[in-house]
């Protein structure tokens, strides 16, 4: 994608969302953000891990370590009930926004050609 | 050969220096990079190849570290560095503190000037700071707080509206029986009275206050109890009030005699309320039951033509105050039925404890509220005297950088960066600062608190432990005086480059020209301030020495209980051999005017002051004979129609001849016999017209002994000794001699101008100060010319002109304005003074100005001097060879 704005907005929700899905590590959320975009979102690790803590820091989410079966521990990231309010909270108004451009774009939507 | 696990082990320790990232982020961190690393090597990349491209992706450990830190700063710094930290800024501030110390001490005279011009705005500061805190939490302590409401209300008074503070007597009643939100209603009335303890007599007033007084407002009582109010022979005094009377002595039960205008009371103490606190304007020091005053002062408490002086309303809520206010609507008709000459539009209930800002325009509001413009003018003085002190505290340190410049050469080329010799320019001029702010707070303790205090009725409290806000407000100040004095020579110090310093090569920037304009405007305020204090001072001076128009030396005056010790008195004292002559008045001339009206020859009435004396008055008092007689108490037919008249009336009434002319009073008809000199009442610089009425009734009050030479002191014991023989009831409400009888107006005036005074010193100070730096500056940048002039022959007299020439234009120039300023100046006072009272003043003669020229003159002589000494001191080889 393009606009890094609009990413950036993303990337919180975004995340909340993957996280929503179950207890995930690090390196699994940048894989599977880039597999449900079809590798339209790429995130780089220094963007990654701030923003993991910074969520930690805001009892979003909450971290433990759990034994993998090749090499040493992962740390995993899973919601906290804060977190699951926040997510929906932001989730309601992610809806408010596609539907208006569903709506906005739908089969009718032309660019006026005089512009 | 490539080992992936001593790579990764290698990037490990790379990353573990960046104290944002802790062990636990490494290991989570390193997961990550073996899962990815995997994959690629899954894929079929080389394990290096993976390796490097993997941690390229997660950056440097610098890049990372500044990102974790953004996130994790505060729980993540390292303990230990933070200690090292620490300690190396204290271990910093020590050494620059030493080196502030020993370049202050090392610099004494600037220094002393410096400390000595912020102390003075400071104390302003602080004085200020007590001023206005206690000014706008003026009755904040009453605990019914905002449900407490002050009655006012609206009249119009021949077109403009107007208003008062006062009330119709009945309102308060009224509204407590008929409006609901009322819960009290308490009327407050003052009274003038004289009060007397024992031998100590006091004008005074007495506030007659409704029972419910002490429900609504927090007055509590240390002795005595409330219900004092409601027993009309007893009062509750103030704790002022209590020492005043009776000094450590218990108060209660203890008679006063009260002597109002139409007769006299014995009440007893009842009860002392506690000291009030500091904010407290509604002001007391005799209260009475409301319904006491009926008997008292012939006031009817049910007349709604008569107004209170207030009235304090409890409202149930509070807010209610405009609900209240419509309420009262219901009382105008009959109000306005009552007093058709005083139509009341509205009545008006505000919050006692938080006014509104327009509550200083009622007029006899019984609680003087803060005034804006006085407490704006105050404020603006203070910050003011601040910006001065800042400014010439940077002109000042501007000029004593030069002989610093090889330290600050120095310390640069051996590595001090900026902001260290900014740190270290800082901390001189908090260190300077922090003394001057003490100094201050003693200068304003001291001084400026209780010079305040003689001015204002509220009296301040500086409180100086207990109050947190002062405290903030005192390290706010001086956070800003430091900042604003010295960020800019410290910045300015700072960006000098070594080796221009080193080379000598340093150029310091010449006086802007705002400088040299603020340092006019300084010596217009010095000129102006000074040529006003010395106008006031040569004023009150010529007060003194003014002709009274008749001769108040040698004359006593004895103010009676009651008209009928008259006779007695005089009998007695005429056979005092040190007595020349006794005589009698109604009213006496220096004390208290009597007013009548009488016809003027254009047909309208005019106002004059009329004396009803006995035949002995004129001459006793040395009034000045001009033409005709005085009064003759061998002549029966003076008494009640011979009047004397003085100069000024006779030109009023436009009389060639004015003996046998007669003047109508009311409806007597009096006929001039003589004609005496105007003489001062008050210190009024055009007499009114007086007559002096023969009366043959007595009644007088006032007796008036003349007394031979050295007599005084003998007669006034004998008439005290006699007054206490003769009514050992009563007390003389007062004895004087009559030349003292304007002390205490000349006291009030000399209060005015020794503040005055003080005000000029201060600017003048300030002023100075300001050149002194500008000068300083000044030589320091033109030391090495001097020198070679000193060389080349120059005298000291052609050296000290150089440097101060452009000062003696700016100075000129200073005088110019304010000369202008001056004369149009205190030309509007004395037109606007007059319009108020008529106090004489001295022609406007140059000489004042003269005075002020010389002493601002002496004053900036004293500026420049030292650094004309610097010149004379200095040794032309040593500043050369050292200049380079």
């Amino acid at each position: 994608m393009k606009s890094k704005r609009l990413l950036a907005a993303a990337l919180e929700p975004v995340m909340l969302s993957l996280i929503a899905e179950g207890p995930k590590y690090g390196y699994e959320i940048i894989q599977r953000a880039r597999k449900i975009s079809n590798g339209q979102i790429q995130w780089s690790n220094s963007q990654l891990y701030p923003l993991l803590h910074q969520l930690e820091n805001d009892k979003l989410v909450e971290a433990f370590w759990r034994p993998s079966d090749n090499g040493p521990d992962r740390k995993y990231y899973r919601l906290t009930a804060r977190g699951r309010k926040a997510l929906s909270e932001t989730r309601s108004e992610w809806q408010i926004m596609t539907a208006v451009f569903a709506r906005l774009w739908g089969p009718d939507f032309t660019l006026d050609p005089s512009l | 050969m490539f080992n992936l696990e001593d790579a990764i082990g290698a990037w490990r320790t790379r990353f573990s220096y960046t104290r944002t990232i802790n062990s636990d982020d490494l290991d989570e961190m390193e997961r990550h990079l073996r899962d990815q690393i995997d994959e690629l090597v899954a894929s079929g990349i080389p394990p290096r190849e993976a390796f490097l491209r993997t941690t390229a992706e997660m950056g440097t450990p610098f890049n990372a570290g500044s990102e974790f830190g953004k996130v994790r700063w505060p729980k993540l710094r390292n303990p230990s560095a933070l200690r090292h930290e620490i300690r190396a800024a204290t271990a910093m501030f020590r050494n620059n503190a030493k080196v502030a110390y020993r370049s202050l001490w090392r610099n004494k005279v600037p220094t002393t000037i410096n400390v000595v011009g912020l102390a003075i705005a400071l104390a302003c500061c602080t004085a200020v700071y007590a001023f206005v805190s206690t000014w706008y939490s003026l009755d904040s302590f009453h605990e019914n707080g905002d449900r407490i409401l002050l009655a006012q209300h609206e009249v119009d008074r021949s077109g403009s509206v107007e208003t008062w503070g006062s009330v119709p007597m009945p309102l308060g009643p009224a509204m407590e029986a008929d409006i609901p939100q009322v819960a009290r209603a308490v009327r407050v009335n003052r009274v003038g009275v004289t009060i007397r303890s024992g031998d100590l007599l006091f004008d005074d007033g007495v506030t007659f206050v409704d029972p419910g007084f002490f429900d609504v407002l927090t007055f509590p009582l240390e002795s005595g109890s409330p219900d004092a109010l409601t027993d009309p022979s007893a009062v509750i005094i103030s704790k002022a009030a209590a020492q005043r009377l009776f000094g450590d002595q218990e108060a209660m039960g203890k008679p006063l005699v009260l002597t109002f205008e139409n007769g006299q009371t014995v009440v007893s103490v009842g009860g002392v309320v506690r000291a009030t606190p500091s904010n407290n304007a509604f002001q007391f020091s005799v209260l009475m039951g409301f319904d006491a005053q009926r008997a008292l002062t012939r006031i009817d408490p049910g007349d709604w033509a008569t107004l209170s002086s207030g009235l304090f309303v409890l409202s149930r809520e509070s807010g209610t105050g405009p609900e209240i206010a419509a309420q009262a609507r219901r009382y105008l008709t009959i109000q306005n039925a009552a007093a058709p000459d005083w139509q009341i539009q509205s009545f008006g209930f505000d919050t006692f404890t938080d006014p509104s800002p327009n509550a200083w325009l009622i007029r006899g509001r019984i609680a003087e509220p803060a005034n804006p413009i006085l407490t704006g003018l105050i404020v603006a003085i203070a910050a003011f005297m601040l910006l001065l002190a800042c400014f010439n505290y940077i002109n000042i340190a501007l000029g004593s950088v030069a002989p610093r410049l090889r330290e600050i050469g120095l310390r640069k080329v051996i590595g001090g960066n900026r902001r260290q010799l900014i740190a270290q320019f800082m901390t001189e001029n908090v260190v300077l600062c922090s003394i001057a702010l003490v100094i201050g707070i003693v200068l304003a303790r001291l001084v400026l608190v209780p010079l305040f205090n003689q001015l204002f009725v509220i009296q301040l409290a500086l409180d100086f432990w207990s109050s947190v806000t002062f405290w903030s407000y005192i390290i706010g100040l001086l956070a800003f005086v430091a900042a604003i004095s010295g960020a800019y020579p410290a910045i300015y110090v700072a960006s000098f480059q070594p080796t221009t310093i080193l080379r000598g090569r340093q150029k310091l920037a010449d006086n802007a020209w705002f400088t040299r304009a603020f340092l006019t405007f300084q010596f217009v305020l010095a000129f102006v301030t000074v040529i006003m204090g010395v106008v006031l001072t040569m004023n009150s001076r010529y007060l003194i020495r003014q002709d009274w128009g008749y001769d108040p030396s040698q004359t006593l005056v004895f103010e009676l209980e009651s008209t009928d010790q008259f006779e007695p008195m005089r009998n007695s004292l005429s056979q005092h051999p040190g007595v020349v002559e006794v005589g009698g008045a109604r009213r006496h001339i220096g004390r208290s005017p009597g007013n009548a009206e009488i016809k003027h020859p254009d047909g309208e009435s005019m106002p004059i002051l009329r004396y009803d004396v006995d035949p002995h008055y004129a001459q006793t008092l040395g009034l000045r004979l001009r033409s005709g007689r005085l009064f003759d108490a061998a002549r029966s037919e003076d008494a009640g129609n011979s009047v004397v008249v003085n100069e000024k009336l006779v030109q009023a009434m436009r009389w060639s001849d004015p003996i046998g002319e007669t003047i109508a009073i009311d409806t007597a008809r009096y006929n001039v016999v003589g004609v005496v000199d105007d003489f001062s009442f008050f210190l009024l610089a055009d007499p009114m017209p007086t007559a002096m009425v023969s009366s043959a009734e007595a009644g007088f009050p006032f007796l008036t002994a003349r007394v031979g030479p050295d007599a005084s002191e003998d007669v006034m014991a004998f008439a005290e000794a006699t007054y206490a023989r003769l009514f050992p009831e009563s007390r003389l409400v007062a004895s004087y001699r009559q030349d003292t009888v304007f002390d205490a107006t000349y006291d009030q005036y000399n209060r005015v101008t020794q503040a005055f005074n003080y005000i000029a010193l201060l600017a003048l100070l300030i002023a100075a100060m300001g050149l002194f730096g500008l000068a300083s500056q000044n030589i320091t940048r033109r030391l090495k010319e001097m020198s070679l002039r000193k060389i080349a022959g120059a005298t000291l007299t052609h050296l000290a002109f150089l440097v101060n020439r452009r000062f003696v234009a700016l100075l000129t120039l200073a005088a110019v304005i304010a000369t202008a300023i001056c004369v149009v100046g205190i030309n509007l006072l004395i037109s606007a003074v007059r319009t108020i009272v008529p106090v004489a003043h001295m022609p406007l003669t140059p000489l004042p100005f003269v005075i002020a020229y010389l002493v601002v003159a002496t004053a900036t002589m004293l500026a420049v001097g030292a650094h004309v000494h610097k010149i004379a001191r200095a040794n032309p080889a040593d500043v050369l060879r050292s200049a380079g």
